[in-house]
């Protein structure tokens, strides 16, 4: 299975303070210094709306944003252009990206992110469905890619119920890995980690 | 891979369907070359897809201009509009009329293609940002399969057809305008007579004069619900209104009838849209508006050459049928009426009740109007609107002009419930419709026209005006704001009591955001009358000078005296004087922030102001129907190579009708869809008459098209196929020789 599009979302660890208003001006500066990989075009500001998207750095290939679907804070990277040959080869170009990209917000605001924990979104109901059948096929590729990335035991559960909603799983490791090994690993080729 | 195209087919209309599958070819033609830009850019407008800011491949990060390197390189899909360039997606809502079924497709579309949001705006679409165009075909598929479209939503066409969001449950109404506008605005959509404007059209219906509904003074034709005795009996009709307006400079609309009956009305806008066609201006697009023609002409000659169009219409039995459907429109309550039962009232539903719930006409019935900040929400939130709709009021959704939903038909008993639900999604604010719930246009955040950022102003004030509601005095609480990003006004500031549109001043070698302030319009009365321009103020003093006006309304004011009344009494004077201490601009050394705007940090410019495509281009109706001929031959290749002979048999014969259509409408608009009319209207105006012959062929590739028409094959072969694919690419070519002959123009 291969969707069109995919998301990779991070979480704020409980603790951290995170005040929206202070990440417009640090995704405008990223603009400005082409901080993170691909084309980066413009910031959105959904501060205002509920359990929103936050703050979104629209890029080409993907967004980044500050985002708090759920009522969770999180950095969330959609691939919007998937290039990639399969879903694991996206789920891990997406997820390295997010942690780039957490990292250094981190590094500017002091938000702090569990990286023990991801939920993937898979956003083509055409291709993914949100279905015990995708459920079967997305674990079955990922189990492998994720116990390996994060060196030990993993579970992935469904984290949509509705089926409505588009398929999502999410990804917590029993101990949290430190963010080197982790971004180590996202970076050595896809057939030593899969 | 399957395709939406594959899962869906059997659940689209079959005229959408191919409709969506014209665009998706035009997409193919524009990526091989074969299509003009300026003609594509139309094509995409008519079909809802609309440019975003920076989709001409430049942004202004604060510091310097920065080039955007979009993969896609030259490719367009307009002139100076990139093509990998994020994009706007307009959906229209007749009527503002939704289905949960719709909510919850319009859900989907917003987490796969767009960033996971939908807005409502000032003319009830629903709208999707940062699309890429190459997912609008499936998009569109996708809406068709639930009966939407994105049909003529943008462009030089007929727009989304508004009306009051309480038709049908409103006391004041004299009856119910939603069916009326619903065969309005398909009765019209694709309609032939609406495809040669040189600017966009907008229509709107209300239920009554008083209130404000339906604004539609301030449409290109409004038609105000009326009744009337004839012979003992009450007939329904309207109050016809044409050449309203906002925009740069606002107008009142003229009353071109007094009273036109519902067996009219169709056909009247028909002459009213030929009218506009045959003589409203091509070329300036800034007097392109009817409201221009009607200024020109005098309503009086106007009227009579409408009146002349109307009578020489060819019969159309739509003018008509529509009424049959009339008396079987009727809301479908999802419960019983029930009266609300609430003891030890919680302040928050008190305050929500007062302003967000509205009784209805049918006792036991309540409307209730979800606040939307900015018009916003979020593709899960839509699903759990849908999931209320569900339990409380079925298919009874609509959105509004002020950027709003309305759940109808909530049983009375029912409301605290509901209130907790909505609360529980966030979605439980209270004043809606009041100070706090502030309208505005997208501003510099998505607009290539915008100024300053309205979006960013709106957000602020909201803020601050949700923070201070519990003490508001009573004489504000209702007054309105909105806000455009530019003098465009489509956040319609002119019928605000307080309005704001964008504009910028220089202060030394910096620029520096400013809203220009706008007092005293009047939503009231359909959009009774427009607002005075006092002076323009730096963005980051309006929340001040919003202060200022309000506390002293507050203090002035005689007994009931409204705002408008207030504001008249006071005189521009008076009023610009009190605005003057905010107008300074500190040195930017002294306060820089006041050189960026609101929600948005960079250092402010107005480099990023590009050319809007409110409009459009204005491309010629030969050329925009050219076009869909030479989409209908790109399928034709594809079946060629797909060996589906048939098929492209078909497709290339069809291709050589449209190529001929066109020309044919360029002498003769109404000659229809019928082949053996469009083939003998061609005939007599263009073969017999030698026009259409070519210097060295002569008349050989219309006998191309003579010949298929009078001799369709037995069975399609390869051979047979291949050649009639051919011959229609040269007697497309044919076609677009002939016409430059004849007219002199393709394109502009
Ligand atoms: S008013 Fe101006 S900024 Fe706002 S949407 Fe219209 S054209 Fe754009």
């Amino acid at each position: 299975m291969l969707p069109k599009r995919l998301s990779v979302k991070i979480f704020a660890a409980e603790d951290s303070k995170v005040k929206p208003a202070a990440i417009m001006p640090v995704f405008q500066h990223w603009i400005q210094e082409n901080t993170l990989e691909g084309l980066l075009i413009d910031v959105v500001d959904y501060k205002h709306v509920h359990h929103g998207p936050g703050i979104i750095l629209i890029g080409h290939e993907g967004d980044y944003g500050l985002d708090f679907s759920e009522g969770r804070a999180g950095l969330l990277f959609t691939l919007k252009q998937n290039r990639y040959e399969t879903l694991t080869e996206a789920v891990r170009e997406s997820f390295r990206l997010a942690i780039v990209a957490a990292e250094k917000l981190s590094a500017e605001t002091g938000i702090t992110f569990n990286y023990g924990e991801a939920k993937i979104t898979v956003l083509d109901r055409l291709n993914a469905p949100n279905t015990p059948e995708t459920f079967g096929t997305v674990e079955a590729q990922l189990s492998n890619f994720a116990s390996r990335v994060f060196d030990g035991d993993v579970s992935i559960t469904n984290a949509n119920a509705d089926p409505r909603d588009p398929f999502a799983v999410t990804i917590q490791a029993e101990a949290t890995p430190a963010i080197e090994t982790l971004l180590e690993k996202l970076s050595l080729s896809l057939t030593s980690v899969s | 891979m399957t395709t939406w195209k594959e899962v869906l087919q059997d659940r689209l209309p079959e005229d959408l369907a191919h409709e969506i599958d014209i665009f998706e070819g035009q997409i193919e033609l524009r990526k091989q070359g074969n299509l003009d830009e300026k003609v594509f850019a139309e094509t995409r407008l008519r079909r809802g897809v609309y440019g975003q800011r920076y989709d001409n491949g430049f942004r202004h990060d604060g510091v310097q201009t920065r080039e955007l390197n979009f993969p896609s390189a030259d490719l367009t899909k307009g002139p100076n509009t990139i093509w990998d360039a994020p994009g706007m997606q307009r959906i229209k809502i007749p009527f503002g009329g939704l289905t949960i079924d719709q909510l919850e497709v319009l859900a989907e579309l917003a987490d796969e293609y767009s960033d996971g949001i939908l807005h409502i705006t000032t003319r009830q679409d629903v709208q999707l940002h940062y699309v890429h165009i190459d997912d609008t075909p499936d998009l569109m598929r996708r809406l068709a399969s639930v009966d939407m479209t994105t049909l003529e939503a943008c462009g030089n066409s007929v727009r989304n057809v508004t009306s009051c969001p309480l038709s049908g449950v409103c006391h004041d109404e004299q009856f119910d305008v939603s069916p009326y506008s619903k065969a309005l605005a398909y009765f019209l959509l694709g309609h032939d007579d609406v495809q040669d404007f040189g600017r966009k059209f907008k229509i709107a219906f209300s239920g009554c004069e008083q209130h404000a509904c339906g604004l539609v003074r301030m449409h290109d034709l409004g038609l105000l619900a009326r009744t009337r005795e004839v012979d003992g009996e009450i007939v329904r009709g309207f109050t016809v209104f044409v050449g309203g307006g906002l925009g740069t400079v606002p107008h009142q609309a003229k009353v071109l009838i007094e009273f036109a009956t519902e067996a009219e009305i169709m056909r009247l806008a028909q002459a009213i849209s030929r009218v506009f066609a045959a003589h409203g201006e091509k070329q300036n697009r800034n007097r392109a508006r009817i409201k221009f023609l009607i200024a020109e002409l005098g309503i009086d000659e106007f009227r009579r050459l409408v009146m002349e169009a109307y009578e020489s219409l060819p019969h159309d039995d739509r003018w008509t049928d529509y009424i049959d459907e009339l008396p079987h429109w009727a809301d479908q309550p999802l419960k019983g009426p029930s009266q609300l039962q609430i003891r030890n009232i919680p302040d928050d539903f008190r305050a929500w009740y007062q302003t967000n719930v509205y009784q209805q006409r049918q006792d036991g019935y309540s409307t209730v109007t979800v606040n939307l900040p900015l018009g916003d929400f979020t593709s899960k939130q839509a699903y759990q609107l849908a999931d209320i709709a569900r339990q409380y009021v079925g298919d009874n959704i609509r959105t509004t002009v002020e950027q709003n939903l309305v759940l109808r038909w909530v049983s009375n008993e029912d409301l605290p419930a509901l209130f907790e639900d909505l609360k529980a999604i966030g979605l439980g604010d209270p004043g809606a419709g009041t100070i706090v719930d502030v309208t505005s246009c997208p501003g510099t955040d998505t607009c290539k026209l915008g100024i300053a950022s309205s979006r960013g102003l709106s957000g602020e004030l909201r803020t601050r005006l949700i923070e201070k509601s519990a003490n508001l005095p009573d004489a504000i609480k209702d007054l309105k704001i909105k806000v455009s990003g530019c003098f465009n006004s489509c956040g319609q500031h002119h019928i605000a009591d307080i309005g704001f549109f964008g504009n910028s001043r220089r202060k030394g070698n910096h620029k520096v955001p400013h809203f220009q302030v706008v007092l005293g319009g009047q939503w009231d009365d359909n959009a009774g009358s427009f607002g005075l321009a006092i002076g323009a103020v730096p963005a980051k003093r309006i929340p001040d000078v919003l202060d200022i006006i309000t506390d002293r309304y507050v203090g002035d004011r005689a007994a009931d005296e409204s705002f408008q009344a207030w504001i008249e009494r006071l005189g521009k004077k008076e009023v610009r004087t009190m605005l003057e201490p905010f107008m300074d601009i500190p040195e930017f050394e002294a306060d820089p922030t006041f050189f960026s705007d609101w929600g948005d940090s960079r250092i402010y410019s107005i480099d990023d102001i590009g050319v809007g495509e409110c409009a459009g281009e204005v491309v010629s109706l030969f050329s925009m129907e050219i076009a869909k001929a030479e989409s209908e031959h790109f399928d034709s290749l594809l079946a060629l190579d797909a060996h589906d002979y048939e098929s492209a048999d078909e497709k290339a014969y069809n291709a050589m009708l449209l190529a001929a259509r066109s020309l044919v409408r360029t002498q003769y608009l109404d000659v229809g869809i019928d082949a053996d009319s469009i083939v003998e209207e061609f005939r007599t105006r263009f073969y017999d008459t030698k026009l259409i012959y070519d210097a060295f062929a002569g008349g050989k590739f219309a006998r191309y098209m003579f010949s298929r028409h009078e001799k369709p094959p037995v069975e399609a072969t390869k051979e047979g196929a291949h050649q009639l694919v051919e011959e229609a690419q040269l007697f497309i070519e044919n076609i677009h020789s002939a016409e430059q002959r004849i007219n002199g123009v393709i394109v502009g």
